[in-house]
């Protein structure tokens, strides 16, 4: 009685309906899942992009940071994009329903979606499949979604400009480290000279080592002393130190600069028997370098040529199976240098050579009246004087490293002499109860 | 069946039969056009509606216009605090038939009519209103044991005067909730109140024309409610109906026990202390398919269920102290609660 007469061609009009709504879907799911490959790319591209200029602009620890953090906020971002797709893709009901939205259809075709299965349909099914099929052309696809291409592809084409910028920093990079490694020679170290540190087993690239077997000898009993000494370290500082070689040994392997392993030969030429270990940081010697060689060393053009913070520090799988990596002052003896005829300690040499270092080993021992050579003639004022500092900052891995004091860069007349460490002795007996009297005071 | 009710009804005669009655009761009536929309759409979905004016606004000529237009019966009960149920139901009484002999006869009240006013209901005692009660949800009255059905339509209206609340019942809730729709008539601005003085200050009262003829309104009028029931709901717009009326409950009541969904608005939890019933969701849905079928559809919309809420739901809201000293009303808590729901259409 109530319901509209049913048209014999309505399933034929229901159909229409329901296949132009599904190209419309395709075309929404298109869109999404286009959003997500752009997204995703533009995310992956542009994080390997900032790694890249991060491992050539930044020191380690820092490069691992900014690694660290851009490869968590890509792996954030692809989470949150592919969520998002997630989302974006649409039902045949919810493309009804945004079809409706848009085409201001007030629920036509999302009701239709919606009751389509339904085999108990009220009269008033023919009324409404006639009334949307009039209205077909409101929500045709292309009026509905204008788009064939995800807008995020304006994001991945900023990515990729980003990459391309960066790309030839890399390539410069990369032929810079190539013409550095064709100019590498084979080095001559003094033990005495090499600060042992426990360093990554994993590191690639190390160091051939050769030297008389005394020398070799007491170089395993060095690794040996400064394993015991990295065994005492707080578990801070080893995983300082762990994170700082796994920070290198990547930087090295995004920018080429994983050097061949370098020829050392080690000679003996110090007091051996008196300090087999060297502290780094005892009495008036010379503090090591945290980084290795930098390129502005004087005395060492070498490897100063050698990237920065990079060096001896390296391990050396195949010549030091202990795991232990070298660092030699700035100002180590090798052969393309001019050596001493008189004097080879490498104090006097480099003092000698006035480069750096003076100050920190002046002090006990030293004739105050010449400490710092013939006054200077010429006066800056009146009351002043002008001491040349060069002042580093240490490497923020070694923690250990940063209450160096600054190197005073004042060179010593001829009659002084380098300071020689004090030798420990024993306390004479009859001074021995003063001294307790004193320090229990 | 009458040979005119043969005829199958569509979207189009629903439309144009509102719009005719409309048009009857606006020549009597002045403005109150969303109050005049309201009143049809409970007839036609099959409620009643509860009307809230101050005096002189026009709900007994609304009423009565309503009758007028539809050509049905109409009773109109002023509704006081010594009134009786049997006043409204009808008693039974001694009467003597032909043979002389005398027998208890069921002399029907006013409440058997089509269309029924109940003027003022709060100032009636809570016993006379549950009489109406019955009347309202089941069609049917009881007195002595004995049930007699009302004849369909059964519309029942009953006003409530906002001011003078001396000695007035408030309703309780579960009577409220009888009623589908609540509308206000707005006190008229300057120029409706010049029309209304025009039009009835002068020597012709403008006559209202039936819109069925007499013997058919009954039959047409349970026809087009039928067609109301036919409008076809999609299960995503029931849900979001359902969403709204829990959306009315705050989020610490009890009785939502382990079932509870997203938390409610702030303003609910803050002033509302019950919300809306299921028939709330009901009366969301019924009003809506009459709106639909108001605007050529044969399927609600989203914007339908939002249209009605503001009829449907207010007055099944219950408001704590707080919204009371805050001079908060249930109306802009609904209007939250839509506010808040529409947040979530697919």
């Amino acid at each position: 009685m109530l319901s509209a007469s049913y048209n014999p061609r309505g399933e034929e009009k229901l159909r229409l309906i329901l296949g132009q709504l599904a190209a419309l879907r395709s075309r929404l799911n298109g869109l999404a899942f286009q959003q997500g490959v752009f997204v995703g790319l533009a995310l992956l591209i542009s994080a390997a992009a900032i790694v890249m200029l991060a491992a050539f602009m930044l020191y380690p620890l820092a490069f691992l940071m900014i690694g660290a953090a851009t490869t968590l906020a890509c792996l954030a971002g692809l989470a949150l994009a592919s969520r998002h797709v997630w989302r974006m893709h649409k039902s045949a009901e919810a493309v009804a329903a945004l079809a409706d939205e848009r085409a201001g259809l007030k629920g036509r075709l999302l009701t239709l979606v919606a009751l389509q299965k339904q085999t108990a349909r009220s009269p008033l099914w023919p009324y409404l499949v006639e009334d949307a099929t009039l209205r077909r052309e409101d929500f045709a696809p292309a009026r509905i979604e204008r788009r064939r291409i995800s807008g995020a592809l304006y994001a991945l084409l900023v990515a990729l400009i980003a990459a391309g910028l960066v790309a030839p920093l890399a390539n410069h990079g990369r032929r810079a480290v190539a013409l550095v490694k064709r100019g590498q020679a084979p080095l001559t170290l003094n033990l005495r000279d090499l600060n042992i540190q426990p360093s990554d087993r994993l590191a690639q690239n190390g160091a051939r080592l050769n030297g008389d077997p005394n020398t070799m000898r007491k170089l395993a009993q060095m690794m040996a002393n400064a394993q015991r000494k990295e065994q005492n370290k707080d578990l801070l500082s080893k995983m300082m130190r762990s994170a700082h070689d796994l920070a290198g040994n990547l930087q090295d392997k995004i920018t080429g600069r994983q050097s061949p392993p370098l020829d050392i030969r080690l000679a003996d030429n110090g007091d051996s028997g008196s300090d087999l270990v060297p502290p780094p940081a005892e009495g008036n010697r010379n503090p090591p370098e945290p980084n290795g060689p930098r390129s502005g060393d004087a005395g060492s053009p070498q490897q100063g040529a050698q990237p920065p913070a990079r060096g001896a520090e390296d391990t050396q799988p195949g010549g030091n199976p202990s795991g232990l990596a070298m660092q030699a002052p700035p100002n180590t003896p090798n052969e393309g240098q001019p050596q001493s005829g008189t004097d080879t300690h490498p104090f006097a040499d480099q003092q000698r050579r006035g480069s750096d270092g003076g100050g920190a080993s002046h002090g006990a021992g030293t004739d105050p009246q010449s400490l710092y050579g013939p006054p200077d003639t010429e006066m800056k004022s009146e009351g002043s004087f002008q001491i040349a500092i060069d002042a580093r900052p240490g490497s923020a891995g070694h923690a250990a490293n940063r209450a160096y004091p600054p190197r005073v860069n004042v060179p010593l007349n001829t009659e002084q002499h380098p300071d020689e460490p004090i030798g420990r002795t024993a306390v004479p007996a009859e001074d021995r109860s003063t001294i307790k009297r004193i320090f229990e005071r | 069946m009458s040979a005119a009710l043969a005829e199958p009804l569509t979207v189009a005669d629903f439309a144009r039969t509102f719009r005719r009655i409309q048009g009857e009761i606006h020549k009597v009536i002045v403005g109150h056009e969303l109050a005049v929309e309201g009143l049809l759409s409970a007839l036609f979905a099959g409620g009643h509606v509860l009307i809230e004016g101050v005096p002189g606004t026009g709900k007994t000529t609304l009423v009565k216009a309503l009758g007028s237009a539809l050509n049905l019966s109409f009773n109109r009960i002023q509704f006081t605090v010594d009134l009786m149920p049997a006043d409204i139901t009808g008693t039974r009484v001694i009467l003597t038939g032909d043979d002389n002999r005398r027998e208890f006869t069921f002399q029907p009240g006013p409440i058997f009519c089509h269309i029924l006013l109940g003027d003022e209901i709060n100032r009636a005692t809570p016993k006379t209103q549950s009489a109406l009660l019955e009347a309202m949800a089941e069609r049917q009255v009881t007195v002595a044991g004995k049930s007699y059905r009302l004849a369909p339509p059964y519309f029942v209206m009953a006003t409530l005067n906002p001011i003078e609340m001396e000695g007035t019942y408030a309703l309780p809730e579960a009577q409220l909730d009888r009623f589908i729709f609540k509308v206000s008539l707005e006190f008229p601005d300057e120029a409706e109140l010049v029309r209304i003085i025009s039009s009835t200050t002068g020597p012709e009262e403008a006559g209202i024309g039936p819109v069925f003829a007499h013997g058919e309104a009954a039959g047409r009028i349970e026809a087009l409610k039928h067609l109301v029931r036919e409008v076809m709901v999609a299960p995503a717009i029931e849900h979001y109906a359902a969403r709204m009326v829990r959306a009315t409950q705050p989020s610490g009541a009890r009785f939502l026990g382990e079932r509870r969904g997203a938390p409610a608005d702030d303003a609910v939890n803050r002033y509302v202390s019950f919300g809306s019933s299921p028939r709330g969701a009901q009366a969301l849905i019924l009003g809506a398919k009459v709106r639909a079928l108001l605007d050529g559809r044969a399927n609600i919309a989203y914007e339908d269920i939002d249209a009605m809420a503001p009829l449907a739901l207010p007055h099944r809201i219950m408001l704590n102290y707080a919204a009371h000293s805050d001079a908060v009303e249930a109306a802009h808590v609904v209007e939250r609660v839509v506010k808040s729901v529409r947040a979530t259409r697919t």
